[in-house]
């Protein structure tokens, strides 16, 4: 069989495309726009709940919180991803083939959509469970429970992130 | 905080009905310093951690010790907030027990 070396230089080349960089930095602005996305409707959702059931029990607010809490730390993963993922975008070449920045949008996405998926799930569920808490402190556990499991979802998003942009 | 008792009890007692009440006073003190707790524990271990320990400390290369000093920060970010459920969980505790002792 005949290879011909023109054809494997222009893949070489093409695999190192100026283009590559394009995609790294989609990965990091996707990690945090949509980590902050879901962040802001479970802050924002929740805060209305507190808000309401504040008013009869201003004494449990330390506890009503943490649905707001929760919705924060979902943005502190697409920031760090985000963070991790600049660090390493940088002009296409042999240090930064197409592979690297289909990679690291990949991860942004997974990070962020999945931020944006815990963010729904603790913004609905804390809104419900604060005012729920306001009538039967004992539910304080169970909305614990709750939230943690939908903050763990973006948690994993964060792994899978943190594994595609570290190859 | 320190208001005479002359003043018109229009400013901070219509604001907050409730903000001469004990309770709502340390609460809401506890929710600051949890808060600014939660804000910056996360932001400055990430990166002096990665400046001061991982690059200078150990030798790491700035990629790796991005990665390491990130993981760092949101295990820190998991303690403070299981800090913060055992100090809500807590405050409850303690005024059950008041109450019952009344």
């Amino acid at each position: 069989m005949v290879v011909d070396q023109n054809a494997i230089d222009g893949i070489v080349s093409a695999e190192q495309a100026m283009y590559g960089p394009f995609f790294g930095s989609l990965g990091v602005t996707a990690a945090m726009a949509f980590a902050a996305a879901g962040s802001a409707y479970g802050t924002a959702k929740a805060g209305t709940g507190i808000a309401s059931m504040a008013v009869a029990r201003p004494d449990l607010v330390m506890k009503a919180i943490i649905p707001v809490v929760m919705a924060g730390i979902v943005a502190i993963y697409g920031l760090v991803v985000a963070v991790i993922v600049s660090g390493k975008v940088e002009p296409g070449g042999v240090n930064y083939t197409i592979n690297s920045g289909f990679s690291q949008f990949a991860g942004g996405l997974v990070c962020g959509v999945c931020g944006l998926g815990a963010g729904y799930a603790i913004g609905i569920a804390g809104d419900a469970g604060v005012r729920a808490l306001s009538q039967q402190p004992r539910m304080f556990v169970g909305m614990i429970l709750i939230l943690i499991f939908a903050e763990v979802l973006g948690l994993y998003g964060m792994i899978v992130a943190l594994i595609l942009g570290a190859t | 905080m320190a208001t005479p008792s002359s003043v018109p009890p229009s400013t901070m007692a219509n604001l907050f009905p409730n903000f001469r009440d004990q309770e709502v006073q340390s609460a809401v003190k506890n929710l600051l310093a949890y808060s600014l707790v939660i804000l910056i524990v996360p932001l400055a271990s990430m990166f002096l951690l990665k400046q001061f320990f991982f690059e200078a400390l150990l030798g790491f290369a700035s990629n790796d010790a991005l990665t390491y000093s990130a993981i760092i920060a949101v295990i820190l970010v998991h303690v403070v907030l299981g800090i913060w459920l055992l100090a809500a969980t807590k405050q409850e505790d303690r005024k059950k027990r008041e109450n019952k002792q009344d």
